[in-house]
């Protein structure tokens, strides 16, 4: 079931240039979706658009439609811009707050997921002093406790260590087999591959591949997508033609016995 | 060129770093790794003078330009070349060959009278990176200068520092980048340098760099899945190594 689509997506700046050209997109409940390709290739815009923050720009024209009255968590490329209080714990109690959940609800909920995520230590941290990786898991943590029905992350793991990638990578399936979706734009591949449903590649605001990750796997790498080491050296070792048969790698790039 | 010694910094009560002491040549690259919250961008910040030690010494022999992680924290002007003129006109330096030599070498050139907000993360690291040579520092300290790239933008920007000979401190978690560019790497964990030595030697130690949070090299991390004797220097090298042995 679709949980959230965009079709013919077009989004053009007031001097006429087009940063989206007819890009359509769509994430089932229960899957993840990458959203990958150069930098200023449309990543964000896209991403921004599946949430409805395109909206009301005097800078932008925007035509097609996107899926409303979803439930869509937002993390921002940028996380810093979005802890707007003191400490981390009253942050991520700010979105809950404004929901209407009861405070005991509110300190469970931060409790559960501060304890998965191993961020109870950041909790009574002042949100200014905390490191760029630091930031981006509080910001993480805030969207998390409000169990979106649709979470879009805005390369969410390039401010984060290996520890905390694997941590992030696993907060973000167990959401996904809760039947929720899962959109991430990113530039490194390495360990989204074998987690991504389908992969849309972008470059100069147009979707130039699509589809399953094995189906996209030389594109991505021509667009100087990162990806692991071991897939793109199977890949050059392979007879042309016989990509697509290709039994890549140690980990191979199914998803739950898709 | 510097010379730290004892080096000690807490924000308020959270010890960060502790009788930290370390010194980089003139001309060097030497990467900071760690994990979240290690305390790299306060040793990067304590370096470039941006922060006050509460103990200890930073002593650099000459001038730092930094470039936070966040590139847009650093950009105010409204067009590229105002950004990058900057600091030249700020220290009263001829604008000119500074602006111009700083644009052509992060390659910004058709970007320069474009608003530097409207540009993506990718080209802001550059303009922010220009903004700083501009000044002409003799030492450059980058946090996180990969983050917002992707692999190509990434072995650009390698490309770009490896063609000047500023003394570069960088912090990273991309240890393809610190692989290509730093001459050493220091571990930075428990409020100390864990680890400082040799790039290969540092980021070939998998199990040091796993135990403290970082991951390693995705061509390190190829040669031990293969059992490779050594390990290569490229995607290229690799293929070439596993046709040899088929």
């Amino acid at each position: 079931m679709t949980a959230l689509a965009a079709t013919g997506l077009t989004v053009t700046a007031t001097d006429g240039s087009s940063l989206l050209d007819d890009v359509s997109f769509s994430v089932d409940t229960g899957e993840t979706a990458v959203v990958c390709g150069p930098p200023g290739s449309g990543k964000t815009l896209l991403l921004k658009a599946l949430k409805g923050l395109l909206e009301g720009n005097p800078g932008l024209t925007v035509e097609g439609e996107v899926t409303d009255g979803v439930d869509v968590g937002y993390v921002f490329q940028t996380p810093r811009t979005q802890l707007v209080r003191k400490t981390v714990r009253r942050d991520v109690a700010f979105g809950l707050e404004n929901r209407g959940v009861e405070p005991a609800e509110i300190g469970s909920r931060i409790a559960t997921h501060a304890d998965l995520l191993e961020a109870e230590h950041l909790l009574d941290r002042d949100v200014n002093e905390l490191s760029g990786g630091e930031v981006a898991k509080a910001a993480l943590l805030g969207i998390l406790v409000t169990d979106p029905d649709v979470i879009v992350l805005d390369e969410p793991l390039a401010p984060l260590d290996y520890a905390n990638t694997q941590l992030v990578l696993e907060a973000l399936d167990r959401l996904r087999k809760a039947g929720r979706a899962v959109v991430i734009a990113e530039h490194d591949l390495r360990d989204l591959l074998v987690r991504a449903h389908h992969v849309t590649l972008l470059d100069s605001g147009s979707v130039i591949a699509s589809g399953p990750p094995r189906t996209v796997l030389r594109d991505l790498i021509d667009a100087g997508v990162r990806v692991p080491v071991h897939l793109e050296v199977e890949l050059g070792l392979a007879e042309p033609g016989t990509e697509g048969r290709l039994p890549l790698g140690p980990t191979g790039l199914e998803v739950d016995g898709q | 060129m510097i010379d730290v010694t004892d080096l000690s910094f807490a924000y308020d009560g959270h010890g960060v770093l502790a009788d930290v002491s370390f010194a980089v040549d003139r001309g060097e690259r030497l990467a900071i790794v760690g994990a979240n919250g290690a305390g790299k961008t306060t040793l990067l910040r304590l370096l470039a003078d941006l922060l006050e030690a509460d103990s200890g010494s930073v002593r650099v022999d000459g001038s730092v330009g930094f470039a936070p992680e966040d590139p847009q924290n650093g950009l105010f002007a409204a067009t590229v070349r105002d950004e990058v003129a900057f600091f030249p006109r700020n220290r009263g330096l001829a604008i000119d060959p500074a602006v111009q030599n700083a644009l052509e070498v992060m390659e910004l050139t058709v970007l320069a009278d474009r608003n530097p907000f409207t540009l993506s993360v990718g080209e802001q690291r550059r303009v922010s990176i220009a903004s700083v040579l501009s000044g002409d520092p003799d030492v450059l300290v980058l946090d996180e200068p990969t983050t917002g790239l992707d692999r190509r933008g990434s072995l650009d920007l390698a490309g770009l520092l490896d063609d000047i000979d500023h003394t570069i401190v960088f912090s990273t978690h991309d240890t393809d980048f610190a692989h290509a560019i730093a001459d050493r790497v220091a571990i930075v964990a428990g409020a100390d340098i864990r680890q400082l030595g040799p790039a290969g030697e540092v980021l070939g130690d998998e199990e040091v760099l796993l135990e403290n949070g970082i991951r390693p090299p995705g061509l390190v991390e190829f040669a031990r899945q293969e059992n490779l004797d050594r390990v290569p220097t490229d995607v290229d090298a690799a293929i070439a190594m596993l046709r040899e042995r088929q």
